[in-house]
């Protein structure tokens, strides 16, 4: 029979320091030209808009200040959050830390993954990137996402997942 | 998965899928309309320009669909089900067969009149994700059954483990699946006495909101201003002031006291009986089920091999008599279908002891989390949690309130400032002494197989939850968090999402990588 007795914090193993790798640079240019994509669609909608509506063109005349210093701030935010988007795969679980401001270090265990999706946008395909996206049983928000790996190893990295020996 | 035999959809679902790929596909749709308005509108030509627009939207959608419909494939092999889709943004979604749970196909009205099925592959995946085939024949969901069956049989005769059946109580002890014995063991069996289903239908919730209601019909019946010659009420009122020779208001107080417990006893009595009358919860084997009601008969079945954590919920009204409301959280719970049909789909059991609930735990997580002698060693949070809530729930709302008081006294809102400072202080008062209840009532404890909470403000929760249920581990840190030293811990699991807040930060470490051990053990150990 198990047997199941219970652990104070002083007994529990000490915590590893894992070697955590940095994602491929080409992901921030993949993410600034998406935020381009972005802004050049809001723009456009937004002059569109003020051609057919007065408020509209005047409320563009007031944004025009506000909106530049806004749009290069957020063109340096990708570059700014890979130095924290740090990934490890171990035997039995994939690693990923991220966040500037709120940081997250989040393990998921290959176990509990039901399938899997590999998704390609055409930035991405650029750039030989791919985003890999794990579901779980969880409900929603549980899936856990591996954005802008390189194509190759998403695709070595579903390979593993989905015909790893099972932990007994 | 290395598969090479690719399907096509009918080309008749290529109508069908042009909502979808305007959906996935926006961006680019509304860039080029934006950029096709602003040429359409300089046109010379009037008949252009009035017509273009529409036109422009309607080629659009169907190239979206046409292409949709060319990228999207799929094959199903041995090892599961693969999908290939999107021709902007490319998807390949791979399902493993271990993992599919059924295939449900379904048809609309639209679907029936191309003569198309959809086809979802149910698995316990995210629910927001589903595997969905959109517009496939009749035919084609045939084969798809067929195929599925074939390797679940396959699978099943050349997998070595008994399959269970459920069993009666009287044969818990004769064969079971191929060839093994199952062990003899007492099944778990638990009767609502009848002094708690009064006890239940006194404190639901729905009793308590009839006396409201019932006050203040009887208040308007014999109230005199608004009494009336003739009234249903009249004869209560004039039986009270015949026989018991009382003024008007107090027949009035003391009948309303009597009808009011009257009705809400005789209410209370017919709900209780109606909904949880004979309660009864069995297990038999790996099957738990509990059938409940005197007049209508509702019946829930639990597998155990699905439970996933046990939930046991105490409001103040509850602790006083020591009871409170069970529930066997599941995997794969449908919340969409809850949402749907109004009704939980999770196993409950209403009014149960914590004693008992104890006993039902041990033995539905038997082998999963074990068996232990110890008192569990429960664990508080950081002190600074305090500090932290008192801060989001207590500080920043009366900086709030006072901002706002100092706006109303400068209005010279002097009847509304009293008015708002007296719901602020209570407010605030209540507040504070949430943060503190929380803080005083949040504990937990870490065992190899599991992890047990407590917590709750006015009443009491108490969690059980294996660490088979445990989809992924996340320890988070904000801002103000970094500057404290602290962290917390969120765990992933079927039902939701399992918070340890403010820890500090090497013990945060710690719980982080021993969860992420425990969370590689297989789903089930039985």
């Amino acid at each position: 029979m198990l047997k199941n007795n219970y652990l104070p914090f002083d007994q529990l193993p000490q915590a590893e320091q894992l070697p955590m790798e940095s994602l491929p640079r080409a992901g921030i240019m993949c993410d600034v030209l998406l935020l381009l994509l972005f802004w050049a669609l809001l723009i456009t909608s937004c002059i569109v808009l003020a051609l057919f509506w007065e408020v509209a063109a005047q409320a563009m005349k007031f944004a025009r200040w506000w909106l530049a210093p806004v749009c290069l701030l957020s063109l340096a935010w990708p570059s700014l959050a890979w130095r924290f988007r740090r990934i490890a795969l171990r035997e039995h679980d994939v690693l990923l830390e991220e966040g500037v401001i709120w940081r997250s270090k989040r393990a998921q265990s290959l176990t509990r993954v039901q399938h899997v999706k590999l998704v390609q946008g055409p930035i991405q395909r650029w750039y030989g990137l791919a985003t890999l996206v794990l579901y779980t049983a969880g409900r929603s928000r549980a899936d856990f996402k591996l954005r802008h790996l390189p194509h190759a190893r998403a695709e070595q990295l579903r390979d593993y997942i989905l015909h790893r020996p099972v932990a007994s | 998965m290395k598969s090479e035999i690719w399907q096509h959809l009918p080309l008749r679902a290529a109508l069908l899928l042009i909502w979808p790929a305007l959906r996935s596909e926006w961006q680019i749709i509304f860039g080029v309309m934006a950029g096709g308005s602003w040429q359409l509108k300089s046109a010379s030509n009037s008949a252009l320009s009035a017509w273009g627009i529409p036109l422009l939207f309607i080629l659009l959608a169907l190239l979206a669909g046409l292409l949709s419909w060319w990228r999207f494939r799929f094959s199903m092999s041995d090892e599961g089900v693969q999908i290939r889709q999107g021709f902007l943004r490319r998807q390949e979604v791979i399902l493993p067969f271990s993992r599919i749970l059924g295939l449900q196909s379904s048809q609309s009205l639209l679907l029936r009149l191309f003569g198309l099925h959809e086809v979802v592959f149910e698995s316990a995946g995210s629910e927001h994700e589903q595997v969905v085939l959109p517009a496939v024949s009749e035919l084609m969901v045939n084969r798809l059954r067929a195929h599925l069956q074939r390797v679940a049989q396959t699978e099943a005769s050349s997998t070595q483990v008994p399959i269970q059946t459920f069993q009666a109580d009287s044969d818990a002890a004769k064969p079971t699946g191929s060839g093994e014995v199952a062990q003899p063991i007492a099944g778990f069996e638990f009767h609502i006495s009848w002094s708690d289903l009064l006890l239940l239908s006194f404190t639901s919730i729905q009793t308590l909101f009839v006396g409201p209601f019932l006050v203040g019909v009887f208040y308007r019946g014999t109230n005199q201003s608004t009494r009336k010659e003739g009234s249903m009420w009249e004869p209560l009122y004039q039986f009270a002031q015949q026989h018991f020779g009382v003024t008007d208001e107090i027949t009035r107080a003391i009948m309303l006291g009597i009808f009011l417990f009257v009705m809400t006893f005789l209410l209370a009595l017919v709900w209780g009986w109606w909904r949880y009358g004979g309660l009864h919860l069995r297990q038999s084997g790996n099957q738990w089920q509990q059938t409940s009601g005197l007049i209508a008969r509702y019946t829930q079945t639990l597998n155990a091999l699905r439970a996933c954590a046990v939930i046991w919920k105490q409001n103040p009204l509850q602790a006083i008599f020591g009871r409170g409301w069970l529930r066997v959280a599941m995997m794969g719970e449908d919340s969409r279908q809850e949402e749907r049909n109004g009704q939980s789909s999770s196993f409950g059991v209403p009014w149960i002891s914590y004693k008992t609930t104890l006993r039902m735990q041990a033995r539905l997580f038997e082998k999963q989390v074990g068996v232990t002698k110890k008192a569990a060693c429960y664990q508080r949070v950081s002190p600074l949690y305090l500090k932290q809530n008192r801060r989001k729930h207590v500080l920043w709302p009366m900086l709030m309130m006072l901002l706002m008081g100092g706006w109303m006294l400068m209005n010279g809102m002097k009847t509304g400032l009293q008015f708002g400072s007296v719901v602020a202080l209570v407010w605030l008062a209540v507040s504070e002494m949430r943060v503190r209840g929380h803080y005083r009532r949040l504990r937990f404890a870490i065992s190899e197989a599991s992890l047990r909470l407590q917590g709750g403000c006015w009443g009491r929760t108490r969690m059980l939850l294996p660490w088979s249920a445990v989809q992924s581990v996340c320890l988070k840190q904000s801002p103000v968090d970094r500057r404290w030293g602290l962290a917390s811990i969120e765990m992933m699991v079927p039902f939701g999402k399992v918070k340890l807040p403010c820890l500090p930060l090497a013990d945060a470490r710690v719980v982080f990588d021993y969860v992420a051990s425990r969370a590689i053990l297989p789903l089930t150990t039985k």
